[in-house]
C-alpha cells in the first residue's frame, strides 16, 4: 500500500514539474482552479440571492450590483457565479459519460479487431459525420430538457472522439512485448486489457476529455441560448438569450454570460492543450503496474 | 548547451576514404554537417578551422558557401521516407537542384540526372515516381545520384546502410566503393557500423563524447587498436573469422553531452581509467605511422 | 496509380451507405419522439374533435404502423420527394429550397474567406515563431476560439450595429425599400457582413493553428537538410517545398468543417434574423414538423457526407502518399 502511495506522489510531482514549464498552461491552471473554487464556494460567498426579484430592473453598473441587473430585476454578478457551477457540472459530467463510453469502445474495437472493429470503426465514423448540435438540440427539443437530460445526451453523443483515440492507442499497444508476454503466460484477455493497455493507453483521452468538457459548455450554452436549455437551472447560455432583446440599451445582461462562458472554455483548453503535449504518446514510457 | 565537438584534428586527402566512427551522440553527424555549414540555426563553432583547398570554410559567407554546397562538397543525406520531398516527384527535385545551382535547363538537367541514375544502377524511371514508392536500396541510390550530380570532389555519405538488409547493404557498399575508385572521390563514411567502415575507408577516426579518440589506417586501428574504447567497441562486434570470442558490451551509457564527464570524456566507463583520467583530457599523440590516439596510459596499456 | 478508380469507387459507396444509414437514424429517432404531431396540426380541436384528429391522421399517413412508414418515406425520397411540411402546409422541398441559399451564401463565404485568413496568418505566424507578434496572434486566436459563436455574433451586433451603425442589425434585405439588380446585391452583402464577420471569427482559429503547427513540422523534416546541404536558399526551401507540404492539413480540415459551420450558420441566423435554414430547424423541432425537420438533417447530412468525400477526393490529389493503399 505504502509503495503505491509514494508511486502515485513520484509520477504527480514529476508530472507537476513538467506541467509547470508551460506558462501558459499554468495561467489555465490557475484559471479553472479559480472557476472552480468559487463555483463550489458559491453558497458561502456574501452574494445577492440568484432568483430573487426584489431588486429594481435593469440597473446598470454599480458597487451594490456589479454587473447589473436583469429584466426581471435579478442580480447579474450572483446569477453569473452561481451559472459556473450548472456549466461546470454539465461540463465534467457530459465529459465524463463521454470519457467512459469513449474508453470502453475504443479498446474494445482495437483489442479486437476484426468484425468488431469494423462495424464499430463505421459507427463512430458516422457519428462523426452528423453535427451533433443538430442531433442534441432536437432530441432537447423533443425528448425533454431537465438539466440532467441535456447532460446525458451531450455525453452520449460525442463520445466518437474519444473512442478513436483509445482505438488508435490501443491498436499500437497491442503489439507490444510486454502484452504478448502477458497473454503467452495464460492472462486473460479482460485482465491484460484492463491492467497493461488501458492504463497505458488513456493519456491522450485525458487531455481530450478537458477539450470535451469544454465542448459540452459550449453546447449546452448554445442549447439554452436558443431557449431549449433547462429553465430551472441558471445558464449562462440562457441568461444571455433572455437578454438578447434588450442589448441595445442594457447590454450587460448578456455580455457578461457570455464573458464568463468565454473565460472558463478558454481554461479548459489551455489545461487541455497543454495536458495533450506532455501526456503525448510519443512522450509517454510504457510502464508496467 | 551540448558539447557536441571538442577537440577534433583530421586530415582527408584528395582520393582517399575516411570513415567517421562513433555511436550515436559521438558527434559524427555534427563533424560532417559542419563541413558543409548546415548545422541548425543555433549551432556555434566556437575554435577551429575547416580547410578546403586552403579556404577556411568557417570564415565563408553563406553565399560563398553555397557555391561549395553540392558542387564541391555533396551530402548523401541519411536514408529516410523524407530525405526528399514526400509530394514532389523525384526527377523534379533532381531537376530543381540542378536548375538552382548550375543554371541548367530542364532537358539539360534530366540528360545529366539519367547520366548519374545509370551509375548508381537505376532505372530512369524513378524520375516520375515519388520517393516513398521506392525500396531502401533505391531510395540510397538516389541519394548516391543525387550525390554525383555536380561531379563533387568530396561525397559525404551520411550512414549509408540505415534501414538496409544486410545484402542490399552489401550491394550498396560495393558500388560506393568502385564509385569512389573509378572517380577518384574523397569520400567521408558516417557510421555506427565497424564492418561498414572496415569495407569501406582506408582511414577510420574513432569519435566518442565529442572528441577523435583514434585516428589512422583502419586496417591498422581494426586490427591493433591502440585505444581502450576503440578497442571495447571492437570486441562488442564479433567477427565472423576469427574464432569464438566471448562478446564484451562496454558497461553504462554514452555520456551526456549537456554536461560531459570532466577529463577524458570516456573514462566513466573504462576499466582501465585512473585518477589522471577523471581530470585532465588526454592529447592526441602519435602511435604509428599516420596513428593516433587519444588516451593517458597507451603504453601500460597496449605496450610499447 | 491506378489505385485512383477502386478507391474512389470504394470511398464513393461507402459515403452512400453513410447517408443511407443516416436517413434510417433519422427517421426513427424522430418519428420515435415523444409528443404527437397531430395534436400540434389540430391545435385547438385537438382535444375537442376526436373525428377531425382521426381524419387528419389518415390524411397524414400517421395512422399506418412505424414500418410502413418508412417504405413509404424511402420511396418518396427517391422520387425527389422529402414530405409535406405540418406546420407550413407546403412540400418540405419547397421551404427547404427557399431558405437553403441564404445559408449557403453565410456558409461558403465565411469558409473561404476564414480559410484563407486562417492559412495566411497561420504562415506568417510560424516563419516569425517566438516574436511577439506571433505570440500575442496565438493569444488572440486561443480567446477567439473559447468565445461562444452567439455572443461572438451579439457582440458584434453591439459594437458594429448598434454603437458605431455601421452595418444594419438584423436581416438579409432592407425590408423598407425594394431594390434591384446590382443595387440589391450590395444591400445583401452589406446586411451580410456581420453574420459573416461572424462565423469567419469563430473558424479562424482552427485554420491558424493547423497551418502554423503544420509547417512549423515541416520545417524540422529532413528535406530541409537535404536542400540545404544542395545550396538552396531558406526561403526557397520554403516557397517550393515546404508551403506545398504543410498545406496538406489545412486543405483536409477544410472539407470537414463544413458540419461545424452549418451549426454555427443556424445560430448566427437566428441572432441576425437571416432567412436561412437555422430558424426553420428550430421551429421544426418546437412544432414536431417531422417531415421539415427530416428534409433538414437529411440536407446538413447529404452536405457533410459530400463534403467528407470531396475533401477525399481533393486530398488524395494532393498527396501521393495515399495513392498506395
Amino acid at each position: 500500500m505504502k509503495t503505491i502511495i509514494s508511486r502515485v506522489m513520484n509520477k504527480t510531482r514529476s508530472f507537476l514539474k513538467l506541467y509547470s514549464q508551460d506558462k501558459i498552461g499554468l495561467l489555465g491552471l490557475f484559471l479553472l482552479l479559480f472557476i472552480l473554487f468559487i463555483a463550489i464556494l458559491a453558497p458561502f460567498l456574501p452574494l445577492h440571492d440568484p432568483y430573487s426579484i426584489k431588486y429594481r430592473r435593469f440597473l446598470p453598473i454599480s458597487w451594490k450590483h456589479p454587473l447589473g441587473t436583469d429584466h426581471l430585476g435579478r442580480d447579474v454578478f450572483s446569477r453569473v457565479i452561481w451559472g459556473s457551477r450548472t456549466s461546470l457540472i454539465v461540463g465534467f459530467v457530459a465529459a465524463g459519460i463521454s470519457a467512459l463510453v469513449g474508453i470502453v469502445t475504443g479498446s474494445i474495437a482495437g483489442y479486437y479487431g476484426g468484425l468488431v472493429d469494423d462495424i464499430l470503426s463505421r459507427i463512430i465514423d458516422i457519428f462523426l459525420m452528423i453535427p451533433a448540435f443538430f442531433l442534441i438540440l432536437f432530441i432537447i427539443a423533443v425528448y425533454g430538457n431537465s438539466i440532467l437530460y441535456v447532460m446525458t445526451v451531450i455525453g452520449l453523443l460525442t463520445w466518437p472522439s474519444n473512442a478513436r483515440i483509445m482505438r488508435a492507442q490501443v491498436l499500437s499497444l497491442r503489439e507490444r512485448e510486454f502484452v504478448q508476454a502477458s497473454l503467452m503466460m495464460g492472462i486473460s484477455d479482460l485482465r491484460v486489457l484492463f491492467k497493461h493497455i488501458i492504463p497505458n493507453a488513456i493519456h491522450p483521452v485525458i487531455a481530450n476529455t478537458i477539450l470535451q468538457a469544454a465542448n459540452a459548455i459550449i453546447i449546452e450554452t448554445g442549447i439554452s441560448y436558443l431557449g431549449l436549455g433547462d429553465p430551472n437551472a441558471i445558464s449562462w447560455g440562457r441568461m444571455i438569450y433572455e437578454g438578447q432583446g434588450y442589448i441595445m440599451s442594457y447590454w450587460w445582461i448578456s455580455f457578461f454570460p457570455g464573458l464568463a462562458i468565454a473565460i472558463t472554455v478558454l481554461s479548459l483548453y489551455l489545461v487541455g492543450e497543454t495536458l495533450a503535449k506532455i501526456l503525448n504518446p510519443k512522450r509517454i514510457e510504457v510502464s508496467e503496474f | 548547451m551540448v558539447k557536441a565537438l571538442n577537440g577534433v584534428s583530421l586530415e582527408l586527402e584528395k582520393g582517399e576514404s575516411l570513415g567517421l566512427l562513433g555511436e550515436s551522440g559521438s558527434g559524427k553527424s555534427t563533424l560532417a554537417y559542419a563541413i558543409m555549414g548546415i548545422l541548425p540555426s543555433n549551432a556555434r563553432i566556437i575554435a577551429g578551422e575547416i580547410l578546403f583547398n586552403n579556404n577556411n570554410l568557417l570564415r565563408l559567407s553563406e553565399r560563398e558557401l553555397n557555391t561549395i554546397r553540392g558542387k564541391k562538397i555533396a551530402l548523401i543525406p541519411q536514408n529516410s521516407m523524407s530525405a526528399l520531398s514526400p509530394v514532389h516527384r523525384i526527377g523534379d527535385q533532381l531537376v530543381d537542384i540542378l536548375k538552382n545551382n548550375v543554371g541548367l535547363s530542364k532537358k539539360e538537367a534530366l540528360e545529366k540526372i539519367k547520366e548519374k541514375l545509370k551509375i548508381a544502377r537505376l532505372s530512369s524511371n524513378i524520375l516520375r515516381m515519388h520517393f516513398h514508392e521506392l525500396s531502401g536500396g533505391m531510395r540510397q541510390r538516389v541519394m548516391i545520384a543525387m550525390s554525383l550530380m555536380m561531379d563533387p570532389e568530396i561525397v559525404i555519405a551520411d550512414e549509408p546502410t540505415t534501414g538496409l538488409d544486410v545484402i542490399v547493404q552489401y550491394q550498396i557498399l560495393r558500388e560506393l566503393k568502385s564509385l569512389q575508385k573509378n572517380l577518384n572521390l574523397s569520400l567521408i563514411v558516417i557510421s555506427h557500423d565497424v564492418s561498414v567502415i572496415a569495407y569501406t575507408c582506408k582511414k577510420v577516426a574513432v569519435l566518442y563524447g565529442g572528441s577523435v579518440f583514434e585516428y589512422g589506417p583502419s586496417v591498422k586501428i581494426f586490427r591493433d587498436s591502440k585505444n581502450p574504447y576503440t578497442s571495447l567497441l571492437l570486441k562488442s562486434h564479433p567477427d565472423i573469422h576469427s574464432p569464438v570470442e566471448k562478446i564484451v558490451e562496454i558497461p553504462g551509457s554514452p555520456p551526456n553531452m549537456l554536461n560531459p564527464p570532466k577529463g577524458c570524456v570516456f573514462h566513466p566507463r573504462c576499466p582501465f581509467s585512473k585518477t589522471l583520467c577523471k581530470t585532465k583530457q588526454p592529447p592526441l599523440i602519435k602511435v604509428g605511422i599516420d596513428h593516433y590516439t587519444r588516451c593517458h596510459f597507451v603504453k601500460e596499456i597496449f605496450g610499447a | 496509380m491506378s489505385n485512383i478508380a477502386p478507391y474512389l469507387f470504394r470511398r464513393g459507396i461507402q459515403t452512400i451507405l453513410t447517408i443511407f444509414l443516416i436517413i434510417i437514424i433519422n427517421f426513427f429517432i424522430i418519428n420515435l419522439a415523444p409528443g404527437d404531431p397531430i395534436r400540434v396540426i389540430a391545435g385547438e380541436f385537438a382535444f375537442s374533435n376526436p373525428e377531425y384528429v382521426k381524419a387528419l391522421r389518415k390524411r397524414w399517413g400517421l395512422d399506418k404502423p412505424l414500418s410502413e412508414r418508412f417504405i413509404i418515406y424511402l420511396i418518396n425520397l427517391f422520387k425527389g420527394d422529402m414530405g409535406f411540411s405540418y406546420r407550413y402546409m407546403q412540400p418540405v422541398t419547397t421551404i427547404i429550397g427557399e431558405r437553403i441559399i441564404p445559408t449557403l451564401l453565410l456558409t461558403f463565404t465565411s469558409l473561404i474567406i476564414a480559410f484563407l485568413l486562417g492559412v495566411l496568418l497561420g504562415v506568417f505566424s510560424a516563419r516569425k515563431s517566438g516574436t511577439l507578434v506571433d505570440i500575442s496572434l496565438s493569444f488572440t486566436m486561443i480567446i477567439l476560439y473559447s468565445m461562444p459563436v452567439f455572443w461572438l455574433g451579439i457582440i458584434l451586433i453591439l459594437i458594429f450595429a448598434v454603437n458605431l451603425r455601421l452595418f444594419p442589425i438584423a436581416g438579409m434585405y432592407s425590408a423598407r425599400v425594394k431594390y434591384e439588380g446590382v443595387r440589391l446585391w450590395l444591400d445583401i452583402l452589406w446586411h451580410m457582413a456581420l453574420p459573416v464577420a461572424t462565423l469567419v471569427l469563430a473558424q479562424l482559429p482552427v485554420y491558424y493553428k493547423i497551418t502554423k503547427a503544420s509547417i512549423l513540422e515541416q520545417t524540422r523534416e529532413d528535406y530541409v537538410r537535404t536542400f540545404t546541404a544542395y545550396g538552396f536558399h531558406r526561403e526557397t526551401i520554403f516557397r517550393r517545398y515546404i508551403l506545398r507540404n504543410a498545406l496538406l492539413p489545412p486543405v483536409t480540415i477544410f472539407g470537414l468543417q463544413l458540419g461545424f459551420v452549418l451549426s454555427g450558420a443556424a445560430l448566427v441566423e437566428i441572432i441576425f434574423g437571416w432567412p436561412g435554414m437555422g430558424r426553420l430547424l428550430l421551429d421544426a423541432a418546437f412544432y414536431r414538423d417531422y417531415p421539415l425537420l427530416m428534409g433538414l438533417y437529411l440536407v446538413t447530412a447529404i452536405g457533410v457526407a459530400a463534403a467528407n468525400f470531396l475533401t477525399d477526393i481533393v486530398y488524395m490529389f494532393l498527396d501521393p502518399r495515399v495513392r498506395l493503399r
